[in-house]
Parts: C-alpha cells; structure tokens; sequence
C-alpha cells in the first residue's frame, strides 16, 4: 500500500516506521543517477514544489518509488525519458514521443496507469496515447511506481501500476511567491522546451500555474540517418489551487490541460494529428494529527480527444487515406482513509469508482469507391465500484506483516445503438459483461538489524480484459501484422506473484536483490482466427483474444550503490525478465536484461559530472510464428553531463547543464521498439533555468 | 331545391371519397407514379416507394377505386411488363400482386432489368378484371456504384435472373438478405427459380476484404432465397453469390453490388 500525504509541506504517512524512512531515503540512491540529477544540487526550501522533490519514503519494499531522480531539473525531461530510467520499466517505443511504459514486462491492462489515483485511459486504438504522454514532469510532485496488486488501491491489476502524483502547492505563513523559467535545446532534431511556472503561498491559500512547450523534428539516428516521422509538438498547462477549510482540511482544484499536435510515429503506418487531454479534479483532505488520520476524497473527470493522420506520409506509402479519430472520457471518484488502530497497527481503506467511455472509428477514402465508415472501438463503456483494505502490524522491532485485499465489481456495455448494430456481426447476443475482481497481498518484512531488511510477499492478482481485448473490431497490430477483433468471453487474467528481496544499507554502499515470479492463468493474447478475411491492406491475417491456460513471466532485479568518496556515487541499476507461455514458447514484448549505471562526481559546492551506461542485452527468446517477433541486438550507449549553479542574488539561482546523449553515436534499437526503428543518435542538450 | 340536395349529396360524396384517397395509398409514404381510367370507369393509379423506379427488384403497387371512388379490394390484378426495344420487346421478372387490406391496395414486384431511355422504354401493362390499363414508366438507371439485379449465364444454357430484395435500406452489423432468383423461359416467362442453393460471399472491393458470419441464403420458396449478410462497415459492397443445384455450379459469381 503506497499512501503518501503532503500536508502543510511535510510528509505525514502513517505506515512509515522509522526503518521504513531510512530504507526508504536510501532507496533514493538506487535510482541510477542520471544526467538529469547532476542538475539539482541546489536545494531551495521556496522552490521544492516548484521543483520534483523526491519521494521521502518507500513503503514496500518491493514499489520502488522512481521518482528520487526525479527532482528539481528534471522538469525539462520527457515523462518518458524519466520513466524509462526507472528499476523495473521498460518503454515500449513507436516513435520519439508518447512511449508506452511496461513494469517487469506487464504492460497494457496487466497494469494499471492513474493520476493522482484518477483512473485515465487513452484514446488511440494502436496505443499511441499512454497516459504518460499527457502528464509532464511539471505538472508532478512526484510518481510510484508499485510491482503487485495490492501495493496501491487505484485498480486491479496483474502486476501493479504507475501513479503519477500532481503538483502540491505549500500553504506558506508567510505568503511566499516564487517563480521559475526553463528553457532548453537539444541538437539531434533540433528539439527546444520551454516552460514556466509561478506559485503562491499564504496562510490559507495555496495556488500554482505550469505550463511548458515543446518542439522536436525529425530525429537521426547513429550513423546520421534520418528517421522521417518522428517529430513532436505539444503544449501542456496545469493549475492547482487549494484553500484551507479549517484547522486541518483543506480543498484542492487541479486542472491540466495537454495537447500534441503533429506527432509523427514512425514506427506506426499513421501519425497523430492531435493528441488532447483534458484533466480535472476536485479533492477534499482532512488530517487529524491526534488520531494519526487521514481522509481523502476526490471527484474528478477527463476527456482525451485523439485522432490519427496520414496526410503527411508519401502517397506511395498510403495505399488509402483514412480518418482515425477515438475519444475516451472518465469520470470517477475514491474517498479513502487511513488510521491507526493501536500504535503498531494502521489501516486504510478506500471505496472507488469509475466510468470510462471509448469510442474510435474509422472512415476510409479509396481511389475509385465511396468512403467506409466503421467503429473501431464502438461505443463501449466500462463502470466499476471498488472497495480495499490494507493493514500493517509492526510485530515487533523486527516483523511487520502487511495484508491487502481489493474487491472491484467492473460492468461493461455498448453504449450507442450504433455500435450494437455493427458489432451484431461479429458476435451474438447482448454483450454486456459483469464480473467480481478480486486482489490480495500478503507481505512479511523482517530487520535482522539496522542494515540488514528482508521481504517475502505473495499477491493474488487479477483484471478483467480491457474493452479493446472484448471487444476490438479489426484493429491493426503493428507488432505481428495482424488485424484483431475482441472477445466479449475472455476470463479474467489472474497470476498468484510470489517475490523475495533482501537488501543491506550503508552510508558508503548497497545492494538489493529481488526475485520475482508472476505465474498466470487464462493469460489474455492473441490467437489466428481462421476464415477471416483482414480489413488492413497488406495484414498477415485476423487474430482474435483467447485465454490461454498459462504463462508466467520470472526475473530479478539489483540494485548496487557505492559510494568510495564522499563526492562520488556510483550505481547500478539491472532488471531482467523472461516470459514463457503454457506450451513453454517466449511471450512478446518481454525486456531483456537491462542495466543502467551512473557515476554521479561531484567537484565543487556548484558543479557535478555525471556520467551513464545503459546497456540492453539482446533477446533471442522470441517467438515468431506464434507472436511474431523478431530477435533484438543488444545495445549500449554512454551519456554525459555537467551541471552547474549560478548563484544570482536575492536568493535566486540559475541553473545550467550540459549533456551529451549516446556519445558514440551508436546505432541501435531496443527489443521493445515496435518495428526495430533506431533510436536517436548523438545528442547534445543545453538547458537552463532560473530560479525565482 | 331538389337541384341544391342533389349538389349537397355530391359535394358529401365528394368529400368522403376525398377522405377514403387520403387513407388509403397516399396517406403512406408512397409515391403515385400515374394514374389511369380503365374503359370500364375503374380508376386504377400505380405507386412506388421511392420517386420513380429503378434498375432493381420495386416494389409496385396500384390502387383501384370504382368511379364512385370506393377501393375495390377483391379485382384480379396482374402485372406485364413489357421494355419496347427498336429490334425487340422483352419481360421481365414479375411477382403478381396480392391485395393488402391494411394499406388497400395491390402490392407486387417487378424487376426492371435495364433502365428506360435511348434503348428503349417501359410500359406496364396491369390488367384488372380482365381490362387492362398501360403505363410508360421511366426506370432510372442504378446509382452509381449499385447494381441491385443482374441477368447471368448458367452453366445449363439457361439465362438467370438475379436479385436483391433485402437489404435495400443496409445499415453496418447483420442485414436480412433475401435474393429473388428467376429462370429466363422465354423473352416474355421469367418464372421463380425454386430448389438451388447459394453461397454467399461480401466483399468490399475497393479494400479487397470481407466479412465473417454470414448466412448463405436458403430456398424460402417462390424463387426467394433467405440468409443474412454482416457488413463491417458502410461503403461499396459486392455480394457473390454462387448458384448451385446440388452439387452443380449453374452461375459461378453472381455479383450484386451495393452502397451505402
């Protein structure tokens, strides 16, 4: 269970024990030091929120809350270039933007994906919209990333989820403003951001504005080549405001606000003409220090308007033009509160809901014929009401035992007479499906002492298959080639996890090592359907959703910190997953090893270098016939930075980097990049901001 | 006085026929095409459910009304089509028509299978209680990009007519179909062709795909074959129908097109 309060600027997280705090701080330095990090050496109390703080504590062992190098600079980062850093996730890539991200190799409905705990989903039928792409590093405090059901309460799931937590705005007694500009320029697709951002604190009120704009072209990869179609333009805002309501509770407003246009996807036979969100919420927060409680509750909405294009692709490469707009709405709410039963024993409990609402057609132009019009996705809504409970017991100064269950009812409906109509041929009857969901965890936590910590969980996880797994019509999977249709029938996905970490602290060094294993029944892929004539131009064939009876995905993950001068820190960060199904052949999309390490030196009170190694194995477990895909090279690639502070006076600071990205201008791809596109090239990346 | 009941009389005659026209046909969403007096004082009128007919199975009715303007619901209704070519005349496929006493009128079918103009132009000839009355009817030809009748070789020698009846408002999902198949006997017999079998195949040609879950159309009797077509989504379809007596091939690919 991950609960992380921040009122009246402190953390205040009742599970936290004090060993819970220091492993947790030190979890911060697991996070492989990235260039990003070198640019935050100042520590500024009026400018934390503005910045991307840390998380301050890790409640599990197994959440690895990423979001340590996450701070300050950082916000000039890509989302996806900050999540992609991160222990245990991988980013499935269609282009140089909107990245799709994958925990332990889950990915899709097998994780879950909220905002501040607002369930979102996007819009685009070929995944060219995961919620990451519409959230910016500014528009965060901070995210969490958990590997288990059970380790947050935002939905079912498989394997966990990511949850990005919004901005919070400081009540301050002294009416503080404060104020930063960024700006940036990155050579490779001659990529430029801009942002800014003011906040304001009072006594009573507490108010922040965001906003950011970024541009990149065409990217080249390694060697020089340019990759057509890769392009991105979006501009994101963000307000938040809270007021006081009392002595202890406050009301929170956020509004965000995200729209990319001109996307180029080059992986993908389409582009984007405009990807735009629209993100609301209301929360309600109430704290009483004496009875260590708190209650949250918030009612939010959001509207994601997508829409694909080809117009800009060579005509031979359009064998016929086609309009592929989707749009996806939610509305939800969850109300959730902590306490402490006795003084070693906390709860939390929560009661959420949500409607989500997707719709996404397609109408083809052909040469010589009239235009074909059809839903995709055809007007299918999804509600859910939800209920969880977690409890810690610290034992003793050595044993804390932690148990979670989730109970979710999830309903899904066609909404539009329309849609009923046409998918009437494909499948029979009402298609209406309701099921029980149901999650649980268990978790053991032993301190043989100060440096020394061991955790054994077990977790029964479990979804329903997402509307497009029931009910796709022909939509085009890139990856194996194939047009695929929903299934209404398809069991729940469930998986019994089982994972085991130990890990030793020191001021000077580190290690954890964890093992994971996440054994599934009715595991959801796709299966060729026989006698079905495909609807995209040049697919292999038609392939359907079918539960099969098993599969399981296994690996391990360690992290190593050193520290052999005061001024330097070394780490490594290494994550490795294998996936089998019932009959023994290799998932798809499953991340070979994956190392990141950094060397972080520090020189002067101003200056840090920094320097990093990402190497991927390459992975030649595949399977083509079944899944289709194709072998993958491993890669390596060394970046650079220095970081430097300027300090100006009245307190302000301007902050200056230098990187350089793939040094040796290697060509290569990842095993998870859909259509083995190369990844950029040389880079070098020059950025400012002042702090005010 | 006697002049002025007389006129009262007629003027509330009038008046009642007037109110029985507009509850008949016309108060339906029918067209009248014509209208004709048979030299025995029926009025006999010829409607459409669209504006005019085209290349395709119609739907046709006609009214009769006796010259007092009451519907006469028990005549003996026949259709003949006839297209006057400059070299030759020929029929075409005809389902006489049968009283509908809720609608009152006679309802029937004809498939025009050429339209009217330069090559030549359509009379109806109906013929009622043994009198007939001739309408020149424009057929229009199929809209672009439809082709709702078509007229194919078999295999036997013989000369097949073939048609769609249903689906003629398609929408995306699953269509009743029902195909109206008749035998070329003469220039002037197109009797129903009863006990084939067919096999059904949509396809969008200008994507080259098709479409699952389809019902081949079975034999419902009167040469109308019933099944059910899904269409994946609206623009240009082709049905191919495979015509069959037993395990005989008669006509390989009779094609229909349709659009919506």
């Amino acid at each position: 269970m991950i609960r992380r309060t921040w009122l009246w600027g402190h953390a205040i997280n009742f599970f936290v024990m004090k060993t819970y705090l220091i492993s947790g701080i030190t979890l911060l330095f697991w996070y492989p030091l990235s260039a990003q990090y070198a640019d935050s050496i100042v520590d500024t109390h009026i400018h934390k929120s503005l910045l991307l703080k840390e998380v301050k504590v890790s409640l599990s062992k197994n959440v690895s809350e990423a979001a340590a190098g996450f701070r300050q600079s950082s916000l000039q980062l890509l989302t996806d270039k900050m999540l992609e850093r991160s222990p245990g996730i991988s980013m499935i890539r269609r282009g140089n933007f909107a990245m799709e991200p994958t925990i332990r190799s889950f990915s899709n409905g097998q994780i879950t994906a909220t905002i501040d705990g607002m369930r979102i989903f996007g819009a685009c039928t070929d995944r060219m919209d995961p919620i990451s792409s519409y959230v910016e590093p500014n528009n965060l405090e901070s995210f969490s990333i958990s590997f288990n059901p059970g380790d947050n309460s935002y939905g079912s799931s498989i394997a966990g989820g990511i949850n990005f937590s919004l901005k919070d705005p400081l009540f301050s007694p002294t009416g503080e403003v404060s104020a930063v500009l960024g700006t940036g320029f990155e050579t490779n697709g001659n990529a430029f951001q801009t942002l800014a951002g003011l906040e304001y604190g009072s006594r009573k009120l507490a108010f922040q504005a965001n906003g950011i704009f970024r541009r990149s072209g065409d990217y080249h990869a390694g060697g020089g080549r340019e990759i057509r179609f890769s392009q991105y333009r979006k501009w994101n805002g963000s307000v938040s405001a809270k007021a006081m309501t009392g002595e202890r509770s406050y009301l929170k407003a956020d509004y965000i606000q995200d729209e990319g246009h001109d996307i180029g996807y080059p992986a993908l036979t389409m582009d984007v003409g405009f990807a735009k969100a629209k993100i609301a919420a209301l929360s309600y927060s109430y704290r009483d220090s004496v009875t260590s409680s708190v209650w949250n509750t918030k009612v939010y909405f959001n509207f994601i308007d997508h829409a694909m294009d080809d117009t800009r692709r060579p005509p031979e490469a359009v064998p016929m033009h086609m309009d592929m707009p989707g749009t996806s709405g939610t509305f939800g709410a969850f109300s959730s509160y902590s306490f402490s039963v006795h003084k070693r024993h906390y709860m939390n409990i929560q009661a959420d809901g949500f409607n989500n609402r997707l719709k996404a057609e397609m109408t083809m132009y052909p040469q010589n014929g009239a235009p074909m019009f059809m839903y995709t996705l055809a007007g299918l809504g999804r509600s859910s009401a939800a209920v969880s409970v977690s409890d810690r017991l610290q034992m003793n100064s050595r044993f804390a035992v932690k148990l979670g269950g989730r109970m979710e009812y999830v309903h899904d409906y066609l909404f539009s007479g329309e849609g009923k109509e046409q998918l009437s041929g494909m499948f029979e009857g009402d298609l209406s499906r309701s099921r029980w969901v149901k999650n649980w965890n268990a978790q053991v936590d032993f301190y043989p002492d100060a440096n020394w910590n061991f955790t054994a969980q077990i977790a029964g996880g479990a979804r329903p298959a997402t509307l497009q797994e029931a009910y796709s019509f022909y939509i085009y999977n890139r990856l194996d080639g194939y047009d695929y249709i929903g299934n209404p029938d398809l069991k729940q996905e469930k998986s019994v996890n089982l994972s085991f970490a130990g890990s030793f602290n020191s001021t000077g060094f580190g290690v954890r090592l964890n093992a994971f294993s996440y054994f599934m029944n009715d595991y959801i892929a796709g299966a060729i359907l026989d006698g079905y004539s495909t609807m995209t131009i040049g697919a292999n064939g038609v392939k359907h959703y079918i539960s099969i009876s098993s599969a399981k995905i296994y690996g391990s993950e360690l992290e190593l910190r050193w520290s052999p001068l005061s001024s330097l820190v070394l780490s490594s960060s290494n994550t490795f997953t294998r996936g089998n199904d019932a009959d023994g052949r290799a998932l798809p999309l499953i991340a070979p090893l994956k190392s990141v390490n950094s060397a972080f030196y520090r020189l002067n009170k101003k200056t840090v270098l920094n320097a990093e190694l990402i190497a991927n194995g390459g992975q030649h477990r595949v399977d083509t016939e079944r899944y289709g895909e194709t072998v993958t090279k491993g890669s390596a690639i060394l970046n650079s930075s220095v970081a430097r502070d300027f300090f100006l006076p009245r307190s302000k600071v301007l902050k200056a980097s230098a990187s350089v990205e793939n040094i040796f201008d290697s060509c290569y791809y990842q095993h998870l990049d859909i259509m083995k596109v190369m990844r950029p090239g040389r880079n070098f990346l020059f950025r400012l901001t002042w702090l005010m | 006085m006697r002049k002025l009941l007389s006129f009262l009389g007629i003027s509330i005659l009038l008046m009642a026929s007037c109110k029985k026209d507009e509850s008949s046909a016309a108060a339906s969403n029918k067209t009248k095409v014509a209208e004709t007096t048979t030299a025995g004082g029926l009025k006999v009128a010829l409607w459409s459910d669209n504006t005019s007919f085209t290349v395709a199975y119609n739907k046709v009715y006609v009214t009769v009304r006796s010259a007092e303007g009451t519907d006469v619901a028990n005549a003996t209704v026949s259709y003949h089509p006839l297209m006057n070519m400059s070299s030759m005349q020929h029929s075409s496929p005809v389902e006489q028509p049968a009283y509908n006493g809720g609608e009152h009128l006679y309802e029937g079918a004809v498939v025009f299978s050429m339209p009217s103009g330069d090559m030549g132009s359509w009379q109806l000839r109906v013929e009622v209680n043994g009198e007939n009355v001739v309408f020149n009817v424009g057929v229009a030809p199929a809209a672009t990009g439809s082709r709702h009748t078509g007229t194919f070789t078999g295999t036997d020698g013989n000369s097949y007519s073939v048609s769609l009846v249903e689906p003629l408002k398609p929408k995306t999902g699953v269509n009743e179909l029902d195909i109206l198949v008749n035998r070329r006997q003469d220039m002037m017999t197109f009797p129903a062709e009863n006990g084939l079998s067919i096999e059904l195949a949509p396809e969008m040609p200008s994507m080259g795909h098709g479409s699952p879950n389809n019902i081949n159309p079975v034999d419902s009797g009167n040469g109308h074959y019933k099944g059910k077509v899904n269409f994946t989504m609206t623009g240009d379809w082709r049905l191919h129908l495979r015509l069959k007596r037993g395990n005989v091939v008669i006509v390989e690919d009779a094609a229909l097109d349709l659009l919506f």
